[in-house]
């Protein structure tokens, strides 16, 4: 009963101020306006392009699900892509989580030279993405690369690096992953922090060995974060492209073609199949989605410690 | 069951030293409490105890054995934490298992002693519960029955009640002297609440600044405290401390141990004085009262003074006691102290 007359209230104070029901929409409306021109016509029109044959030029020529046909059951290039994405993705979610808890254990105590390494392993994330691909590339130069350099050094057999497409591949995500390892080592790092130090001292009290300590009370506690940085590494992984185009450009052959490599090549470079490539974004797209969503549904789920 | 014998033990953070050459022995079975106000080091020592946090010199002996470089998960002890330190991730059953399961205990008689323990502290329906969904109380009981399920020879407490609220506290209380009753192992029991410590203990062992200043029974160190900390941390209020004409020392006598408006016939310190406040504390009042020499609190259960009345404290000369200027007890000759204390009075 008051709250109806509070509102009721409410309402008088706010005609009186000028403010109609429509208000809120004119105060959102420019920012709407933005995100309708530039992410929701972008998105609906690629899933419009995706069914029909359109080079940029010529007339559109509706297709219907043709496009994904030859996507999925003509031409095989796709599935290579797809298979290349999952497998680099795999790659650098499993090698960056990994080297971020063993360097965060090693770092957990806070040392003088603990917070310079911490720092120094920070720094490649703050250069571009491009810069450190030249960089590596150079790296990894079958000639003239320090890599080689250093195995003839110590007379061992030389690689091939970027020009094998056995190892190409996985070249190009330690290059991912050392560029945000440091990035991935302070949450992993803040994180352990948090950690009471009873529980840890009430796990040696309880005669815990440090395998077990590890295993059974840090891991379990540290989780939450863990799976904030799978998804992200994941969804980023998956759109991977600027690597790859600098250091390889999807080859050799097409060991290291990607989604987005993949994309690009048939929207920009073989006669602008865009109708085509389109389908393949939309295949990205939904990739995507079906991530975020996990992403928000294990986010929304309460953690299970206070 | 176990006797713990600390030996000229030492503890320093960086250049802070906590603890310097420290000797105590705790009895074999005993309900100890250490107590203290907080930084005196009674956690510091309690936590060498533990293992977890270790001496930065001397000895620690567990019946008469060095256990000073014993690691804390072998030394026959089992701590309850302040705030109860239980693992977040794991069920109260897997929280009460877990050193069983690393001590490599057999299934069977894993599962046998951990519901036993959950029954005597009443989580047996809560074993698949996660603590977050356990009330403080509850959590309380798991920290006490993962000690307990170690049956361990020495149990050590480190204000395992501080966060409970008054009511429960009183409750578990009771049901810790209950369980000492029971187990008959030796206690070591740290808290900073006198009142908590004379309810618990059968030894109180007092500590301030990293020093031991009394070890002794509750009604000992109640009735016969050794010098002005002890006099002054343990009562409520605490004792009155007056100094005494010529550098003599002082004169220390218990608040409740003070009569208003006696009659002349027998000797002790007596004075007149004007109350100042009046509190009731139910079946009693407590005075602020007035007097030559300074400030003192009585309680009395003679409710019909208001503030702003004259009155004459006394209080007997066997409840008197006496500090030498260092704040040290004066046991010995104290006919002329006496006579000092009761000079003006008669």
């Amino acid at each position: 009963m008051s709250r109806m007359k509070k509102e009721e209230r409410n309402e008088n104070a706010e005609k009186k101020r000028g403010v109609s029901r429509f208000t809120p929409y004119a105060l959102i409306g420019p920012a709407m306006a933005l995100m309708a021109v530039f992410v929701f016509y972008p998105l609906a029109d690629l899933v419009y392009l995706s069914f029909f044959d359109y080079n940029l030029i010529g007339k559109k020529k509706f297709a219907g699900l043709g496009n994904y046909k030859v996507l999925f059951f003509v031409k095989t290039d796709f599935w290579e892509a797809l298979s290349n994405t999952a497998v680099y993705t795999g790659t650098v979610v499993v090698l960056s989580l990994l080297l971020a808890v063993l360097f965060a254990m090693w770092l957990e105590r806070d040392s003088l030279v603990n917070r310079f390494l911490q720092k120094s392993m920070f720094t490649p994330y703050l250069i571009s993405m491009v810069s450190c691909a030249y960089i590596w590339s150079w790296m990894y130069n079958d000639d003239s690369g320090i890599l080689n350099a250093m195995l003839a050094m110590f007379g061992l057999p030389l690689s091939r690096w970027l020009n094998d497409s056995h190892i190409a591949l996985f070249c190009v995500a330690a290059v991912a992953v050392w560029k945000s390892l440091g990035y991935y080592l302070i949450i992993v790092l803040a994180s352990v922090r948090t950690i009471p130090p009873e529980i840890l001292e009430a796990a040696e009290l309880d005669n815990t060995s440090p395998v077990r300590k590890f295993f059974r009370i840090t891991l379990p506690m540290i989780s939450p974060q863990l799976f904030f940085l799978l998804i992200t590494i994941t969804i980023s992984s998956f759109k991977v492209f600027d690597t790859i185009q600098v250091m390889t450009g999807g080859g050799p052959g097409n060991a290291t073609d990607v989604l987005v490599t993949y994309i690009y090549r048939y929207a920009f470079e073989m006669n602008a199949r865009v109708g085509y490539a389109s389908a393949a974004g939309t295949v990205l797209l939904v990739i995507l989605m079906i991530l975020t969503f996990v992403y928000f549904r294990m986010l929304g789920r309460k953690v299970y410690y206070q | 069951m176990a006797e713990i014998r600390l030996e000229n033990v030492s503890k320093s953070f960086g250049s802070a030293k906590i603890i310097e050459h420290l000797n105590l022995t705790i009895q074999d079975g005993s309900f100890t409490v250490l107590l203290g106000p907080s930084g005196c080091g009674k956690t510091t020592l309690l936590r060498m105890i533990a293992g977890i946090g270790p001496a930065t010199s001397g000895k620690i002996y567990m019946d008469g054995e060095d256990i000073s470089d014993v690691p804390p998960g072998k030394r026959n002890v089992a701590m309850v934490f302040q705030n109860y330190a239980i693992y977040p991730t794991m069920s109260v059953r897997e929280n009460i298992e877990f050193c069983l399961k690393n001590n490599k205990v057999p299934k069977k008689e894993r599962t046998e002693r951990v519901e036993r323990v959950a029954e005597t502290v009443g989580l047996k329906e809560y074993l698949g519960r996660r603590p977050s969904e356990l009330s403080g109380g509850q959590r309380q009981r798991v920290a006490l029955a993962r000690a307990m399920v170690k049956e361990p020879a020495v149990f050590l407490m480190d204000e395992p009640l501080s966060n409970l609220d008054a009511k429960l506290r009183l409750a578990m209380r009771s049901e810790l002297i209950q369980l000492h009753e029971q187990l008959k192992t030796t206690f070591i029991y740290v808290t900073h609440d006198q009142m908590e410590s004379m309810a618990m203990a059968d030894q109180i062992v007092l500590m301030d600044q990293g020093t031991i200043m009394q070890q002794a029974a509750p009604e000992v160190i109640y009735h016969d405290p050794d010098n002005i900390f002890t006099a002054q941390f343990i009562g409520m209020p605490p004792a009155n401390i007056l100094e005494l004409p010529g550098q003599a020392g002082s004169i220390g006598f218990r608040p409740e141990r003070v009569k208003l408006n006696a009659g002349r016939e027998k000797t002790g310190f007596r004075r007149r004085g004007k109350i100042l406040t009046r509190e009731l504390l139910g079946a009693e009042v407590q005075y602020k009262i007035q007097i030559p020499e300074g400030v003192v609190m009585v309680r009395s259960q003679e409710l019909s003074f208001r503030a702003g009345d004259m009155a004459e404290i006394f209080s007997d000369r066997e409840d008197l006691y006496f500090f030498d200027c260092q704040g040290k007890r004066i046991r010995k000759d104290m006919a002329r102290l006496l006579e000092l204390a009761e000079g003006r009075a008669v």
